[in-house]
């Protein structure tokens, strides 16, 4: 079998790294020719280390998912390299290609439409280990009852079809099947965005402990910054296929220098009556993919938009820790060496609005 | 109170001054007859909503909330058996034939859904379908609907309403779709609006500009609204009273600051400790609620949080909690959480 733990210089080599991605969607139809591709995502560079979980947030229609699609090798990048371990995925070998499917899963949002209605739950964790193949019948067997034990399925559920199941439970299996081949990293594509409170605190606590026990790596792809916020160590915030800002999540929900982000964080409606929620910022409409506005794509709805914003593309440039973000006018200021902004107003920026 | 606006002209709500609350519901039971089975969704769930007031309507899935919300608006489906009063203003609408109701629902009652491309027909252009319940209701002219459309869709906030009209929704964003919903909710000026889980579908800022425009729109219109959904975020920022429910009956009622800051009944608490907050610490351990929801196809004797609950009793299992509380704060539950203000209640035995 072979093995990809052990990639070259594996040490300082990221797990995943994304250099450049860009994804273009030519439009299909008679149409096509004349039509301007859909840029889905445009030049983002991101790295995953081991253990580690990267949040991407945004609205619908920000490039998020197709990002995710291109990581488990869904999609192919018009331009750029997602490479695991330092080795691009579209320069891979069959083999090696065949091995990284087996090292980079998938959990999906809505787990019932992810999920074989025909199939029962052992048979839908074991599908990928029969594909993976090298086991015998007993020795998967016996890893589907691990995997239902570590997710908290009961044994006597295993013979159970999705239908039966709860939403909460549904999850569950969705992360037993992904965790069946022992990746390194999971694409969660909005995992708990259609579960009730209670079950999305359950199915965290189980992602956050399955996380340490297998030194896993999440790329968390949701338009939810409380969840992004709770379990990614990493987040970078997308608006129209670029990323507008990264950083550590205390970093960036402290400080944030982006606009877009700012809103975002105002937008999260707070369990506090009496609270009185901040009117949004922004305004108006996602502007096409199709026809991203010229410089910075965020300009349109920003409330700070000028001419310079129109007339050239802000560049990321290093603000607090760890923290890049593409603005021309920042909310707080650039830090030439990545040490912390100055001004007292770049604190609690939450708290103040309220 | 005169209502903003009268664009369609609705005549429906004219005659003797009432002054008493806009919806009364009093031991509503709904009943789903299944093949081998009944599902008793609602059970005893009496409330009140008065004139511009927002009333959130919360629990998990499966609590009863959604179907609560289809009685009221007259939509359940055929197998399904309704006991108890709705009244609307000063009219009983438990009992009324379709037809009657129907008139209701399109002029009096407006109702909101979390999917806008579901409650819209693609087919349709933009003006016709918000306009069409006052042509189909009150035998406005296609003139009139049109003009009254068009005065809705900018109420709404569609930027430059006259062109929007001769739009097909799959032209739209879904915050434009939601507003045109929304749109075809309102323009007869109904008195109560039955929003479900109206922003779940919307991107967070969307749902920040939706839920703007309802505030707004309650202040211009003077509406009465039940506003269901299980984000607590939502309700906490713009209901003036919640109604917890759990097993399709009500758990605990009070102001949103009471329910919030103060609650009493062990659901609602164990609700809110598991709401997911931007000030959680990250990677904590998360508060849960263990177990399911019940099967509402058996009628228990007891509280339907017993398996759930980690302060039940004996007690619990054999009687239905009595309402306790006072004022507009109540609750269901023989055991409530303690809370400093109230000393009357001593620690509940675990």
């Amino acid at each position: 079998m072979i093995s990809n733990k052990s990639g070259p210089g594996s040490a300082d080599v990221p797990l995943l790294s994304l250099a450049d991605v860009t994804k273009h969607y030519r439009p299909g139809g008679l149409l096509a020719r004349s039509a301007a591709p859909v840029q889905a995502v445009s030049g983002v560079s991101l790295e995953i280390a081991a253990g580690a979980t990267l949040g991407i947030v945004g609205e619908s229609g920000c490039g998020k998912s197709t990002l995710g699609r291109m990581v488990v090798g869904l999609e192919k990048p018009t331009e750029g390299e997602v490479r695991l371990r330092g080795t691009a995925l579209g320069s891979m070998s069959r083999p090696q290609r065949r091995a990284a499917r087996y090292d980079v899963q998938m959990m999906f949002q809505d787990p019932y439409a992810a999920l074989n209605p025909r199939m029962t739950l052992a048979r839908i964790i074991e599908e990928p280990l029969r594909a993976k193949g090298g086991l015998t019948r007993q020795q998967r067997r016996s890893q589907v009852r691990q995997l239902a034990e570590e997710t908290g399925l009961a044994a006597g559920q295993l013979d159970r079809y999705p239908r039966e199941l709860s939403g909460g439970q549904r999850q569950r299996v969705g992360l037993a099947r992904a965790l069946a081949t022992s990746p390194a990293l999971i694409v969660a594509d909005e995992p708990v965005s259609a579960l009730d409170v209670s079950v999305r605190s359950q199915i965290l606590n189980l992602m956050t402990a399955l996380q340490a026990e297998h030194q896993l790596s999440y790329l968390m792809v949701s338009h939810d910054l409380t969840v992004i916020h709770y379990l990614a160590d990493h987040i970078a915030v997308m608006y129209l296929g670029k990323i507008v800002e990264s950083g550590p999540p205390a970093q960036l929900f402290r400080s944030p220098a982006h606009h877009y982000t700012r809103a975002l964080i105002d937008a999260v409606p707070e369990p506090t009556p009496g609270r009185a929620a901040p009117l949004s910022s922004i305004r108006g409409e996602l502007p096409s993919a199709s026809e991203p506005p010229s410089g910075c794509r965020f300009r349109t709805r920003c409330p700070a938009a000028a001419a310079l914003c129109a007339e050239q593309e802000p560049p990321l440039r290093a603000f607090g820790p760890g923290q890049l973000a593409a603005c021309h006018f920042p909310l707080t200021e650039a830090g030439a060496d990545g040490s912390p902004p100055p001004g007292p107003q770049a604190h609690d920026t939450k708290e103040a609005a309220s | 109170m005169k209502r903003a606006g009268e664009v369609g002209g609705g005549p429906a709500a004219s005659g003797p001054v009432y002054d008493g609350p806009v919806l009364r519901v009093t031991g509503l039971d709904v009943d789903i007859r299944l093949r081998r089975s009944v599902v008793h969704a609602v059970r005893g769930v009496s409330l009140e909503v008065a004139q511009g007031e927002t009333v959130g309507i919360v629990g998990e899935s499966g609590c009863g909330k959604s179907t609560l919300g289809l009685a009221l608006a007259g939509l359940l489906p055929v197998n399904t058996e309704v006991r108890g009063s709705i009244r609307l203003g000063d009219r009983e609408l438990a009992g009324v034939g379709e037809r009657d109701l129907r008139r209701v629902r399109g002029t009096e009652v407006g109702i909101v859904f979390q999917d806008p491309m579901t409650s819209l027909n693609p087919t349709l252009r933009i003006g016709v379908q918000v306009g069409e319940a006052l042509r189909v209701q009150e035998g406005a002219t296609k003139a009139a609907a049109r003009a009254a459309a068009a005065e809705m869709l900018d109420l709404v906030g569609l930027p430059r309403p006259n062109e929007q009209l001769d739009r097909f929704p799959h032209e739209l964003s879904g915050g434009m779709r939601q507003r045109v919903v929304i749109a075809a909710a309102l323009v007869c000026r109904p008195r109560l609006l039955i929003a479900d889980e109206p922003t779940t579908a919307l991107d967070v800022t969307t749902q920040a500009q939706i839920m703007e425009l309802f505030d707004r729109l309650r202040q211009t219109l003077g509406m009465a609204t039940l506003l269901i959904t299980h984000d607590m975020g939502v309700v906490a920022g713009h209901a003036d009273r919640v109604f917890v429910m759990y097993a399709g009956r009500e758990a605990e009622t009070g102001r949103t600051a009471e329910i919030f800051d103060a609650p009493r009944h062990r659901y609602t608490a164990a609700l809110l400790d598991s709401v997911l907050r931007l000030q959680t610490e990250r990677k904590s351990e998360l508060a849960t609620i263990p177990g399911r929801p019940p099967d509402l196809t058996v009628a228990g004797a007891g509280c339907p949080f017993v398996p759930r609950c980690p302060a039940a009793t004996a007690e619990c299992s054999a009687q239905f909690p009595p309402v306790s509380g006072s004022g507009s704060h109540h609750w269901l539950c023989h055991h409530p959480a303690v809370q400093d203000e109230d000393s009357r209640v001593t620690e509940a035995p675990r």
